[in-house]
């Protein structure tokens, strides 16, 4: 006489639940960089990289491209010759050239992409890399000035691997774990995929920010948003 | 010897004949009554010894519809291909949080599937780990979106928690949470925050009162569940045995066993358990049922018992009459134990129905002899004079009572032709036992002393009065008529305040949850996919899921959402870090200083109940051990969950889903099955038709649980037409056929059709629909109904006029033996179980307004019609021309 409504059971019941049973506030532990002064110091010192045993090219290649990005980076901020903002534009060019754009791009997308027509889907191929180095840029700028600790880095899959960083808060001294996530192209190159702080994925609560703009007030509105964040 | 049926000039009837037999049978019984009343003692316990180790009891109530129609091969055919789906019990688990629901079921099933127990599966979706790994690629769009946005923000507290999960550090957490909270952080990641100090207010103000309340990490940032409640169904399909009475018995002690020890954990003591399905429904009803009929037979034996006592005033004639009512039950269920292996809850009512109409022939015939034996006859003379009279009205009555009960026999409510063979042998068996053991107690009896005999009595226009009225009523009562309907719900039978019914029904509230589907069967994905599409065309139809459903689509994009967010949250927890090194209370003092800069009410009550909580904790330390318990019982059992949902596979195919999931959509034979949701709520019966009609108009060969239910109800009603119509026409065709009179007939049957019409009109004010239980009221109506206008009217006919006949113990024999039927009637009004219970309740309207028309309108028909004229001709020599 009884039978079960699997798969709908399952999403309501499995999806929501499980998942939703580890959420908690962002507010209560993501640790947004503390505010420092602009005076002219010194680029952080990275300490010595851990040595892996047996790491694998990929894995090399990783290391030394965050090590490089974060090099960078770190140039970038601590040059006082430079303007804020042309400290910003030249952390977002940093970032630009390393970041896997176009598939970081369509990430964030994700199933909007059925409420674009095709005007709004090409200006905002245009907007979103410039819009995604501006986001990560806000929240890298204040901790490559930290001191810095660079890990090890794992392979995940023959064609992404992360790199384990930590940053020593000033604030508290607690250390900021940053772990970036890196991919190798087709042709060989490695490109910065997402950064996790504390294990948040920025690029993940943009998806998620990104779908909520479009159901709400449709995709422009999405273009909008993009258009004031990179500018 | 022909009396009774006068006719000069012509032979013997039928009825003259019967007559003649009886009188023939009784002087035997008489002659021999030591002899008789032996053999009647052996036959008696032969047939119980027989009945008690042969009869049981098939509480499938689709099985009382005839196996042969269309829709129950079909329904045959689908159980064959998914076994799976048959008799399956549901546990219904609630509580506030998914956390608790989750928890109990692991405990539950872990608990079922111990070798040993009578269980085939045990199936909950909710904890299976196949789906506890997968779960998460069901989700679509933005709400995949939005769950993998708050999972990513919850990082940093899972990370810092993992590293320490101590009570200190989780008001750190708080902490940390609340000074970042003037951030721009979004309006998800505020109201995060207000419910997290909000529900954490909540445990310690709990925890103060020294009552455990674990953190619901479920609910924690995603606020409580839409309904106030999660509610999760466990299947689990029983292993039946089919040598006991209850099949379903050691499953579901075994289940309830395992509830209770599930229960045991003080953490789940919030969490409610209901059991429902097939198993449960019937071993609840079959014992409703029992009880109730057990209760109401002995209550039935006892008023009769009583009743008769009253009417005869003799201790012997009482035990006398009430021994042949005892001794036609036990040989009517050794006959029901020869033909019928197993009764079924219609049919174990005849008991009860034979307590009321097998004692009238014993009734009728017991008092006409003691007329004549207070005349002073002796006892053999009046006993025969008395069977002269009565018998072949004896056995009219008896012909038409058992067609009554056997109109239902040539139906397809196969359930109420069992009751329908059992009653109407048993009318014959209680006929043929008033004319046997009475004769062989007269026999044993000293002579009655002479009485006067009672003066004639004139009919009191009171009388006339009321027959009018009665006649209004009726007439009244036809427009009450278009109202009458049928309720074709088997769950409208059972006890409300059952257990198994009230789980049922909360089925119902459940998401997604509801049992009143309908299922095609396919014979591969192709066709099921072309079902599936004409299905969802209907307006009607909710949702259709085929196997080819039951993976999730897009398993590529949702992967690299999931695997994104996971990367982090995996990150935080294998690796958290050291915990971080702070003084005693560090946490807690973080949060109290975070929270005097937050002007929230939230925030406010947190801080109260922190102040409050340190205070106690100086009287009694004991609380904060309490606290922490509070707040991470559930939290490693859900850390488990989470990483193994942020590690999904790669692909899926059917044949990875769990073997309970494939084999309830693909069969054995490679049948793939179409499941059908309706999108109306089912227990309305409107909504039920009207979605079943269309699905089938459409697709004809659906079947399932709605689809048997509209069937069942169109069986059943259609019999009860039929039913009605054959009993009513074969009544009159064999009256006019015996009694050869159209007058008399008429005079016999207006009374019926009147109390009928009234029974109707009392169902529709009452709220009493007709129902599988109470079909038989009507044709039973007919056919005991028209026993009362036979007795009266021949007796009339013999006495020389209805009034006459008035004068006679007639009338007090259609009393006593209406009140003898309506008493055990009525005793079937007080079973819980609600069809028995509303089966006894329209016997009695029906018996009481058939015995209101038999008594008072029957008279003034027989006057209307000439009868009382033919009186007044007989008086001035002239004989009655109306013969039979």
């Amino acid at each position: 006489m009884l039978n079960l409504g699997i798969r709908r059971m399952v999403f309501a019941l499995i999806a929501t639940g499980i998942v939703v049973s580890g959420l908690t506030c962002a507010a209560m532990a993501q640790t947004p960089p503390a505010k420092t002064p602009a005076t002219k110091v010194a680029p952080a010192k990275a300490a010595a990289p851990a040595k892996s045993t047996a790491a694998t090219p990929l894995e090399k290649d990783a290391q030394a491209f965050i090590g490089a990005l974060i090099g960078d980076l770190s140039a970038a901020v601590s040059d006082a010759s430079l303007t804020p903002t042309a400290r910003s534009t030249r952390l977002r060019a940093t970032l630009a050239r390393a970041m896997a754009s176009e598939r970081i791009g369509t990430f964030l997308l994700g199933e909007n992409k059925a409420a674009a027509k095709p005007a709004e889907l090409a200006e905002y191929q245009n907007l979103v890399p410039g819009f995604i180095a501006a986001e990560f840029a806000s929240r890298i700028d204040d901790l490559v000035e930290q001191k810095l600790t660079i890990g090890a880095a794992k392979q995940r899959n023959p064609k992404e691997a992360i790199v384990k960083t930590g940053f020593l808060r000033r604030r508290d001294q607690t250390t900021v774990a940053v772990d970036w996530r890196v991919t190798k192209s087709a042709n060989g190159k490695i490109q910065l995929l997402d950064v996790y702080v504390n294990g948040v994925s920025p690029l993940v609560t943009q998806r998620d920010d990104f779908s909520a703009i479009v159901k709400a007030d449709g995709f422009g509105a999405l273009i909008t948003r993009l258009k004031t964040r990179s500018s | 010897m022909h009396d009774a049926m006068n006719r000069p000039g012509k032979g013997p009837s039928l009825l003259d004949r019967l007559g003649d037999a009886l009188v023939i049978w009784a002087g035997y019984c008489f002659a021999r009554k030591w002899r008789v009343l032996l053999t009647a003692v052996l036959v008696a316990m032969l047939a119980g010894w027989f009945a008690a180790s042969r009869l049981t009891v098939n509480t499938n109530p689709a099985d009382m519809i005839s196996a042969k129609l269309p829709y129950r091969l079909r329904e045959a055919a689908f159980n064959e291909n998914f076994p799976v789906l048959r008799n399956q019990i549901a546990v219904v688990v609630r509580a506030g949080s998914r956390d608790e629901t989750a928890a109990f079921s692991r405990r539950l099933v872990t608990g079922l599937s111990r070798p040993g127990l009578p269980f085939e599966d045990v199936f909950a979706a909710s904890i299976d780990p196949w789906f506890e790994r997968n779960g998460l690629l069901y989700q679509e769009g933005a709400e995949l979106d939005a769950t993998m946005g708050a999972l990513s923000r919850a990082a940093p507290l899972l990370k810092t928690l993992a590293a320490d999960p101590g009570l200190d550090n989780y008001f750190a957490a708080l902490a940390d949470g609340v000074s970042n909270s003037g951030l721009a952080l979004g309006d998800k990641s505020q109201t995060e925050l207000s419910r997290a100090l909000a529900t954490t207010s909540l445990l310690v103000e709990s925890r103060l009162r020294n009552e455990a309340m674990p953190l619901a990490w479920s609910n924690l940032f995603t606020g409580p569940p839409e309904q106030g409640f999660v509610q999760e169904v466990i299947a689990v399909r029983p292993k039946l045995d089919f040598t006991s009475l209850q099949p379903a018995k050691p499953a579901l002690d075994a289940l309830a066993n395992a509830i209770a020890q599930a229960r045991a954990d003080p953490l789940l003591a919030r969490v409610d358990v209901q059991v429902t399905g097939d198993p449960a429904l019937r071993a609840e009803e079959l014992k409703s049922v029992a009880t109730g009929i057990g209760y109401s037979f002995a209550a039935s034996i006892l008023a009769v018992a009583i009743l008769l006592g009253i009417a005869l005033r003799s201790v012997r004639h009482t035990i006398l009459l009430t021994g042949t009512l005892v001794w036609t039950i036990v040989v009517t269920a050794g006959i029901a134990a020869i033909f019928y292996s197993a009764l079924n809850l219609v049919s174990m009512a005849f008991t009860v129905l034979l307590v009321g109409l097998g004692i009238d022939y014993a009734i009728h015939l017991y008092l006409v002899t003691q007329d004549h034996r207070r005349a002073g006859l002796d006892n053999r003379s009046a006993l025969m004079t008395a069977i002269r009279e009565l018998g072949p009205a004896s056995a009219l009555c008896a012909l038409t009572t058992m067609l009554g009960f056997l109109v239902f026999v040539p139906t397809d409510f196969v359930g109420m032709a069992q009751l329908g063979v059992l009653g109407g042998v048993g009318v014959l068996i209680a006929m043929f036992s008033a004319f046997t053991f009475l004769p062989a107690g007269f026999a044993l009896m000293p002579p009655a002393p002479a009485a006067a005999p009672k003066p004639g009595q004139a009919a009191p226009p009171r009388r006339t009065r009321l027959a009018i009225g009665l006649v209004l009523a009726s007439v009244g009562a036809l427009f009450a008529l278009p109202f009458v309907h049928f309720d074709a719900d088997p769950m409208a039978l059972r006890d409300p305040q059952s257990p198994s019914v009230k789980a049922f029904a909360r089925l119902f509230e459940g998401e997604n949850q509801q049992p009143y589907r309908l299922s095609l069967v396919a014979k591969d994905q192709s066709e099921a996919a072309t079902l599936a599409e004409r299905a969802r065309a209907l307006p009607g139809v909710g949702r259709v899921i085929t196997p080819a459903d039951l993976t999730p689509a897009a398993i590529s994009e949702r992967r690299d959402v999931i695997d994104a967010a996971g990367q982090g949250v995996l990150l935080a927890l294998e690796d958290p870090g050291p915990p971080p090194e702070r003084a005693p209370d560090g946490g807690l003092n973080a949060l109290n200083d975070a929270l005097l800069g937050v002007a929230s009410a939230e925030a406010n009550q947190l801080r109260a109940a922190l102040t409050r909580f340190m205070a106690a904790r100086k009287q009694d330390p004991a609380i904060a051990a309490g606290l922490e318990s509070d707040v991470f019982a559930f939290f490693p059992a859900q850390v488990e969950r989470l990483k193994a949902s942020l590690s999904p596979d790669w692909e899926i195919a059917f044949e990875d889903l769990p073997q309970f999931l494939q084999r309830s959509f693909r069969a054995e034979s490679g049948a793939h099955r179409v499941e059908i949701w309706p999108k109306a709520d089912l227990r309305d019966e409107k909504a039920r038709s009207a979605f079943v009609a269309e699905v089938t108009n459409a697709l004809p060969n659906a079947t399932g649980p709605a689809l048997n239910l509209w069937k069942a109800g169109e069986v059943v009603s259609t019999a009860m037409t039929g039913a009605i119509l054959a009993a009513f026409g074969l009544c009159a065709l064999i009256l006019l056929l015996l009694l050869r009179d159209f007058r008399f007939t008429t005079a016999i049957l207006v009374p019926v059709i009147m109390a009928g019409a009234l029974v109707c009109a009392a169902g529709v004010l009452l709220d009493l629909p007709f129902n599988y239980a109470n079909v038989i009221v009507l044709p039973l109506l007919i056919g005991a109904g028209v026993d009362s206008g036979i007795h009266l009217a021949l007796r009339a006919k013999h006495a020389g006029g209805a009034t006459a006949a008035l004068a006679t113990s007639t009338p007090r024999a259609v009393l006593f033996s209406a009140l003898t039927t309506i008493a055990s009637f009525g005793s079937l009004m007080f079973s819980r179980h609600q069809g028995v219970s509303g089966m006894g309740k329209l016997l009695v309207l029906a018996l009481a307004a058939t015995l209101l028309t038999t008594l008072f309108v029957q008279p003034l028909l027989l006057r209307l019609l000439g009868f009382e004229r033919d009186e007044a001709s007989k008086a001035t020599g002239l004989a009655i021309n109306e013969t039979t």
